[in-house]
């Protein structure tokens, strides 16, 4: 085998090793999200094809929490959980092993794009970035949809280019994997259109021959087939649920009319400040700001999400050293003035458009199709230098040294806060005890009529239904069920537990009641049969009773 | 024919630029601030006095507020308060003016830069024209902001120094250097930007210098001088060292301290490397230099509500996609000849980062004629467009700038006073006149620390005789918790009957009689006037 290879094989193995390496307890626990998918594909695996909510086999949405999930991940969980078993592991594996997949095809990907130089450096720098991008590791450990969404868009655009070069059949595996791709994560729903967009006026010269007609048909037919379920969920109005949701343009609509109103009004209310100060340009001007977020430096090279699920707060989303090298790399790219150059650009800015719809931005999970597009101008980034420098031997190799030392400290301090620090400091946003809480209450539970359990940590009957292993059919018969005005689903008991905001309630007088409380909520003169801390010794869960 | 139309263009903007710089200065923002406040009384008293607000003779440094205030621009003031009196207008003055100036000074700059390339003649045009109609320029044209004196000096200076080296003329050459110095007494952040900046020249003309022993004797000469402040007094960097983050250790190490003891107990040598004071500054400065080129903060919210128009940055939105061009273009084609740009657009947030309170266009300013000589670059690239697409571009430009500057003007000219006024402490100048009627009829009136630096705003626009406030002891008397200027009292003061109480802070109305409330511009009480039984 030729030495590139072997280096990609090296690459792949690291990525995979970042990945995978202690996944079951860093990060420390299943937040909501995993756990739900984890129940749902469970669920589907144990009962035949029904998912939580006894629903046969959904393919445009899982219910779940009423937020809608993407099916992608949950049906991949599947054969998971199926192999692994029904543990923390086989939740997130599928995310892990796309994780790594991704690092793989973006070579592939780099190689397509920069052909014409043939260049074996550009190509394995670029997934090598990625193999150690903050960033990706993050969020590749954790059970993201986006992040399964991200590898099948590198996918769909690798396959298109080589649809080009190649065989033009190749096009309907590209339309395959976009709709996957756009049934993965909801930030691909609008990303993933424009991307196609954007590669079909780039390169519709190129499939304009006679022999290439049928293949294009095909791919379209192909497409649009398989997004028919899709298309009608779009029609119904909990589609729009998550989105109204999020979207800036209904959460900040209020202080956009008053805005608007306050400064009409200073101009006596007069036509041309009606123009001026029109709601729509307030609230393109809004939509700009949420926008312009995603290029924030201290989300990208400080401090990363301000969400401890995406970002352990230490570090930025991409390495510091990265900077120079992607600026470098935008420059050199920019200066080819080709094809490739277009497609970069196009996809860097447009991967925030749909992201920045929503209220919390800058927002690494929705941000992350542009991860691809950093790490590509990176790696040219470094080919871009290593020629510059090429004339002068010695400062290039002193440059390769000192380059290589500054990777190999910057991925050790991530790698050292990662590991070490981070999951003690934030177990709370990890929901963490909640495994411990439901193991030491099903051990008492025989000894009570009523649990009482505290719903201040969130979603708690997911947890009892997974680390409770409570089959899916029981819970059909015993789950109560009531829907808030959101349209969120809430379970407000399962059997004898109780998922209670108020822990203590009259009608408890004369029963025999196990409460699982909150630190605030459990009152000083009740017996505390046992306490479960978070990893930073805070107190998480008390059980206790009266 | 065609040299016409340049020369009428060239006037017209740079008239335009003045135009925007002094339409309504003295009520466009309608009140001064505290620092504007304290530049115009000094240089009053100076004026009447030959001595400050404390007392001293002709200082070298200003102390103001507990502070300390580079010279220059209160001797500009001076004559300018003898012309046109102890105004709002005569303390802007001097701002508005070298900010008109600079507009001729970006023109000559880039021109002598460029003049060997093609479009050079354009190019300076536009540079001058995005910096006659530039917010950030014009924002703090229009208040006593002695940055943008400084901002004149600096660019006046690049100018000299490159004409001086291009037509081998010492005299010139001397004059940028004087430009420089003179930058330097009157701006703090111009202190460590133009050391660095003419340490760049140097290396840019090394060839030049290696030539001619007086370039670089010259600026010996200007680091010698620059260092003279100094020894006036070690005031003059008090200002600096009180606001370096290295002076917020506690607030900046806490979490390192906590992650450091961690360290410690796991025995994590490398955590404790990573963790080390100098490494957290390092990171903290590249943190804070950084933020300078969030797009957010340039484009859509700016930082200080006294440093941007409201609900803008500081450049049009509209320049976003020249400013991207125009940087490429300038790598691609300008980097090897006028590389001196890019290190001065590079250095700029240098200042700014090593202080808290990053980002912030006032102390960035430097910045400025970079980015307009970039979107300059912009511009002129559309002409090596062909035909068709170069007037379709240029055109569909033309009107969406005309856009973003007619919104602009509209936030800036009409909105300033309403949505800002808190921000230029409005309703000071009635507050203190009150207080002075009052005063005059033999009464007692409180004004408490909820007004901010009364005491300037007083004896701004009341005139206060300047001799007769250093016999009472001059500003020494804020020092203390609570003094008086005749019968009115400000800081923390005790309570007494039948006086006159000014505060921003609604009060308990059984004790105290409302009098009047004095209202912001748009309908919200600023300050109320009581008086106590």
């Amino acid at each position: 085998m030729r030495k590139s290879n072997w280096l990609l094989i090296g690459i792949v193995a690291l990525a995979a090793l970042l990945r995978f390496w202690g996944i079951s307890s860093v990060p420390e626990s299943l937040y909501w999200d995993e756990v739900s998918q984890g129940y749902n594909a469970y669920s589907l695996l144990t009962t035949g094809g029904y998912d939580e909510h006894h629903e046969f086999l959904p393919v445009a949405r899982f219910i779940a929490f009423g937020d809608y999930k993407a099916p992608v991940n949950i049906y991949l969980t599947v054969p998971s959980i199926r192999i692994f078993g029904k543990n923390t592991f086989a939740v997130r594996f599928p995310s892990a092993l796309f994780g790594t997949l991704t690092v793989l095809f973006v070579y592939f990907l780099a190689r397509e794009l920069f052909w014409e130089r043939k260049n074996a450096l550009i190509s394995l720098a670029a997934p090598f970035l990625l193999a150690i991008s903050p960033w990706h590791i993050q969020l590749s450990r954790a059970a993201y949809e986006g992040n399964i969404a991200t590898f099948f868009t590198v996918l769909g655009v690798y396959l298109f280019l080589l649809a080009k070069r190649k065989n033009p059949w190749i096009l309907v595996a590209s339309s395959i994997s976009f709709t996957i791709g756009i049934y993965a994560f909801n930030a691909q729903r609008i990303f993933i259109p424009l991307l196609i967009i954007l590669l079909t006026i780039l390169y519709w010269k190129d499939f304009l021959k006679k022999e290439k007609v049928i293949p294009i048909i095909a791919s379209c037919i192909v497409g649009l087939v398989l997004l028919v379920p899709f298309i009608q969920f779009l029609r119904t109005p909990e589609s729009k649920l998550r989105f109204n949701e999020v979207s800036i343009f209904t959460y900040s609509a209020e202080d956009v009319v008053h805005e608007s109103n306050a400064w009409i009004q200073e101009e006596n209310n007069s036509t041309l400040a009606k123009i001026i100060h029109n709601r729509r340009v307030i609230f393109s001007l809004l939509y700009l700001r949420h926008y312009f977020d995603f290029f924030n430096p201290n989300f990208l090279f400080f401090t990363g999400d301000i969400n401890p699920r995406f970002s352990m707060q230490d570090s930025g989303e991409l390495f510091l050293f990265e900077l120079p090298l992607i600026l470098f790399g935008a420059f050199a790219i920019a200066k080819n003035k080709n094809k490739t150059t277009i497609l970069l650009f196009g996809w860097f800015i447009l991967a925030p458009v749909a992201a920045a719809t929503a209220k919390e931005t800058p927002h690494a999970l929705r941000g992350e199709p542009y991860i691809p597009t950093y790490e590509m101008m990176g790696a040219y980034g470094i080919w871009y230098l290593s020629q510059l420098l090429s004339a002068r031997k010695q400062i290039l190799r002193f440059t390769w040294i000192g380059g290589i030392v500054i990777v190999v400290v910057s991925v050790a301090a991530f790698l050292n806060n990662y590991f070490v620090n981070f999951p003690k400091l934030y177990s709370y946003d990890w929901q963490y005890g909640y495994q411990q809480a439901i193991i030491a209450t099903q051990k008492l539970q025989n000894q009570y009529d009523v649990i009482s359990f505290t719903s201040y940590y969130g979603r708690p009957y997911i947890y009892l239904l997974w680390f409770g292993n409570i089959p899916s059919q029981t819970y059909w018969n015993i789950g109560s069920i009531t829907h808030d005005v959101f349209g969120f689903y809430n379970v407000t008991a399962v059997g004898k537990y109780q998922f209670r905001s108020q822990l203590i309630e009259s009608t408890d007088v004369g029963k025999k009641v196990l409460y699982v409380g909150a630190p605030g909520e459990i009152p000083l003169n009740f017996h505390i049969i046992q306490s479960i801390d978070f990893l930073n010794g805070k107190p998480d869960f008390i059980l206790a009773t009266r | 024919m065609k040299k016409l139309l340049c020369i009428i263009g060239f006037f017209l903007v740079f008239l335009f630029g003045v135009f925007l710089r002094f339409y309504n200065l003295d009520s466009i923002p309608n009140s001064l601030d505290w620092d504007e406040a304290a530049l115009g009384y000094n240089a009053y008293a100076i004026l009447l006095t030959g001595r400050d607000e404390y007392g001293y003779v002709m200082p070298a440094t200003f102390r103001s507020f507990g502070d300390y205030k580079a010279p220059l621009y209160i001797y500009l003031t001076v004559p300018s308060i003898k012309v046109f009196g102890l105004t709002q207008f005569a303390v802007r003055f001097p701002s508005a003016f070298f900010g008109s100036l600079t507009i001729l000074a970006v023109f000559s700059f880039v021109w002598e830069l460029f003049k060997k390339e093609k479009h050079a003649l354009l190019l300076a045009f536009f540079s001058m024209l995005f910096f006659a109609i530039s917010p950030w320029s014009i924002q703090f044209s229009r208040g006593a902001f002695e940055a943008n004196v400084s901002l004149f000096f600096v660019t006046t200076g690049g100018w000299l120094l490159v004409k001086g080296v291009n037509r081998n003329k010492k005299m010139i050459l001397l004059l940028g250097i004087v430009s420089f110095l003179l930058s330097i007494y009157t701006y703090q952040t111009e202190k460590i930007f133009v050391p660095l900046l003419l340490l760049g020249f140097l290396i840019w003309q090394r060839k030049y210098a290696l030539q001619h022993k007086h370039f670089i004797a010259l600026v010996i000469v200007f680091f010698l001088a620059s260092n003279a402040l100094w020894l006036f007094s070690g005031n003059a960097t008090a200002r600096g060292v009180s606001l370096t983050f290295t002076s917020q250790q506690t607030t900046l190490l806490q979490h390192s301290v906590q992650e450091l003891q961690q360290d410690k107990v796991n025995g994590d040598i490398f955590g404790q490397i990573l963790e080390n004071r100098r490494v957290v500054y390092a990171g903290v400065f590249l943190q804070n230099y950084l933020t300078h080129f969030d797009p957010n903060w340039l484009f859509i919210t700016g930082d200080l509500a006294r440093h941007h128009a409201p609900g803008m940055g500081d450049l049009y939105l509209v320049s976003l996609p020249f400013l991207l061009i125009g940087i490429f273009i300038f790598l691609e084609k300008y980097l090897k000849k006028a590389w001196i740009i890019l290190y001065w657009f590079l250095i700029s947030p240098i200042p700014s980062a090593l202080v808290i309170g990053s980002p912030h266009a006032l102390r960035t300013l430097v910045f400025l004629p970079v980015w307009q000589i970039f979107e300059a670059i912009g511009w002129v690239s559309i002409i090596s467009l062909e035909n068709f697409k170069r007037i379709f571009v240029f055109n569909l430009a033309g009107v969406l700038l005309f856009i973003n500057f007619a919104y602009y003007c509209n936030m800036y000219f009409v909105h300033i006073n309403t949505d800002d006024g808190p921000d230029w402490q409005y309703g000071y100048e009635q507050a203190v006149q009150e207080a002075y009627q009052i005063n005059k009829n033999n009464k007692t009136v409180f004004m408490d620390n909820s007004i901010e630096q009364g005491y300037i705003f007083y004896l701004f626009y009341n005139k206060i005789d300047p001799q007769w406030y250093q016999a009472q002891g001059g500003s020494w008397l804020t020092t203390k918790k609570c003094f008086n200027i005749q019968h009115v009292y400000f800081g923390a003061c005790g309570k007494a009957a039948k006086a006159i109480l000014i505060t921003a802070q609604q009060q308990d109305q059984k004790t105290l009689t409302k009098l009047q409330t004095i209202f912001y511009h748009n309908g919200e009480p600023a300050l109320y006037i009581y008086q106590s039984e």
